[in-house]
């Protein structure tokens, strides 16, 4: 029965062949199911929205986000500023949960230490408690809006408590300490000193040579030209574009790196080690940063409103939406007619990140392995800093 | 694209429930949940590895009709 489990979900399956202390093959191969999305025709629009959260239940915010973006697209609604604002929220509070967790769980055991648990836990529910501080209905992703009523003081408090986690269990300072970013010197005094796990893992890397482990020529993608993608992913009625997407001809990688590119310590540590493990692990932690502003800012934003629900019995069109997400770019395309899905397309940000041509695998081919270290751990670090979707199984055949 | 199958615990242990989704067993830590579970309960796991959310049965059931329809019509199944 774990073949229907792997229908269901899918899996990643990376192959690499090391030769002679280098990587000399590598094989990505995918179970996704991209088309899992051609369920959702024949629904009402409303009903396929509702159900955006339940079949995407690990980032149903963000689905549900792109969703209705484009389901408002296609109807040529507009939605008010305090909806955008709440809605960012939501986005960037699921978006922080997953980005700690990598570095709280899954990269202290890519380097065989002990996961950060019990500082994760508090995080999780602080940030769980957001969405009825602004929505009070959990059924909150109504095309053109739900009822918002944000408790200010309940949001304000939720923040501060956020902000003080994250700064004490990612970075491991004190709230009167400055910031690692802030230039060459207080990046390297934070990485010789500090005890969490990101500056842990940072330092493993590095101290292992690891910094440039990796590296490609792979750049972020850039802004999208909507009207050319729109086209494609409407004429992708075998999802073969959302299963193994290149935008005018080139594959790009999406998500914490990509966006932290321009960053200043990022582009000082990539002039010296290029988009290597060491610099996706450091855009990681100060991603974590500024998903927390990015928060305190939509929390500005939002204000108590109820809208009007639209006519969505006689909805015809089709529309784009496209959300930045923990993981990267996501994008949803649907067409409706008379209020009912007539096709439905999402392209994922995994599908970028371990394209056959994406930086996962120009990463690692011709990426050398140095002496002492065991061969899993990089590779297993770089797929987590690149952050798959879906579960992944890792084949290793040394020559 | 991160699809959640529910999985139905079946086994209580220490810190960890056995947990079957689709007729598949795994064994899943419970130290991330807030809520009391117990066998029969649906969860939500993440890289099959940590159970993050508890939901109701009847989110579940309607959970699985998707799934049904996702295997039962995706190629690839």
């Amino acid at each position: 029965m774990s073949g229907a489990l792997g229908a269901g979900e899918g899996k990643l399956r990376i192959q690499v062949r090391v030769e002679k202390g280098m990587i000399a093959a590598v094989v990505l191969s995918s179970t996704r199911p991209v088309s899992a999305c051609s369920i959702l025709v024949g629904c009402r629009l409303d009903e396929a929205l509702a159900l955006l959260p339940r079949l995407f239940g690990l980032c149903g915010a963000a689905q549900a986000v792109a969703g209705l973006r484009a389901a408002e697209n296609a109807l040529g609604l507009t939605v008010s500023p305090p909806q955008i604002a709440a809605r960012r929220m939501l986005v960037s509070a699921e978006a922080l949960e997953q980005t700690v967790w990598r570095i709280l769980l899954d990269g202290p055991r890519c380097i065989s230490v002990k996961p950060a648990l019990e500082a994760l836990k508090p995080l999780r529910r602080v940030l769980a408690s957001l969405r009825p501080l602004l929505l009070p209905e959990p059924t909150w992703m109504q095309v053109g809006g739900a009822r918002l009523t944000p408790d200010r003081a309940g949001l304000a408090a939720a923040l501060d408590e956020i902000e003080q986690r994250v700064d004490q269990t990612v970075l491991g300072r004190t709230p009167t300490a400055g910031s690692p970013w802030r230039d060459r010197g207080a990046f390297e005094a934070w990485l010789r000193a500090a005890e969490s796990p990101a500056a842990m893992i940072l330092r493993w890397a590095s101290e292992q040579g690891l910094a440039g482990f990796g590296r490609s020529a792979v750049e972020p993608l850039p802004e999208f030209d909507p009207a050319w993608l729109a086209r494609q992913m409407a004429n992708d009625a075998d999802y073969s574009f959302c299963a193994r997407p290149d935008y005018i001809g080139v594959v790009g990688e999406t998500g914490n790196l990509a966006r932290c590119w321009n960053h200043p310590a990022i582009a000082a540590l990539r002039a010296e080690y290029g988009n290597g493990l060491l610099v996706r692990l450091t855009a990681r932690v100060i991603e974590c940063g500024a998903l927390v502003a990015e928060l305190g800012e939509q929390a500005r934003a939002v204000n108590a409103e109820h809208p009007e629900t639209p006519d969505l019995e006689n909805a015809s069109g089709s529309g784009l939406g496209v959300v930045e997400c923990a993981r990267g770019r996501l994008v949803h395309w649907l067409a409706v007619m008379e209020g009912r899905i007539i096709a439905y397309r999402i392209l994922a940000p995994t599908e970028w990140n371990f394209h056959p041509d994406g930086p996962l695998a120009r990463g690692l081919a011709g990426a050398r392995i140095g002496g002492g270290t065991e061969v899993r751990q990089p590779i297993e670090l770089l797929v987590m800093a690149l952050d798959p979707c879906v579960g992944f199984e890792l084949t290793i055949d040394e020559c | 694209m991160c699809i959640a199958i529910p999985a139905r615990v079946v086994e209580l242990r220490e810190t960890s429930a056995l947990v079957e989704r689709y007729g598949e067993r795994l064994e899943v830590s419970l130290l991330l949940l807030d809520d009391p579970v117990a066998p029969g309960d649906y969860l939500i796991v993440q890289a099959q590895t940590f159970a993050v959310r508890k939901i109701d049965p009847d989110e579940a059931m309607e959970a699985y009709r998707l799934f049904d329809e996702i295997i039962e019509t995706i190629p690839s199944a």
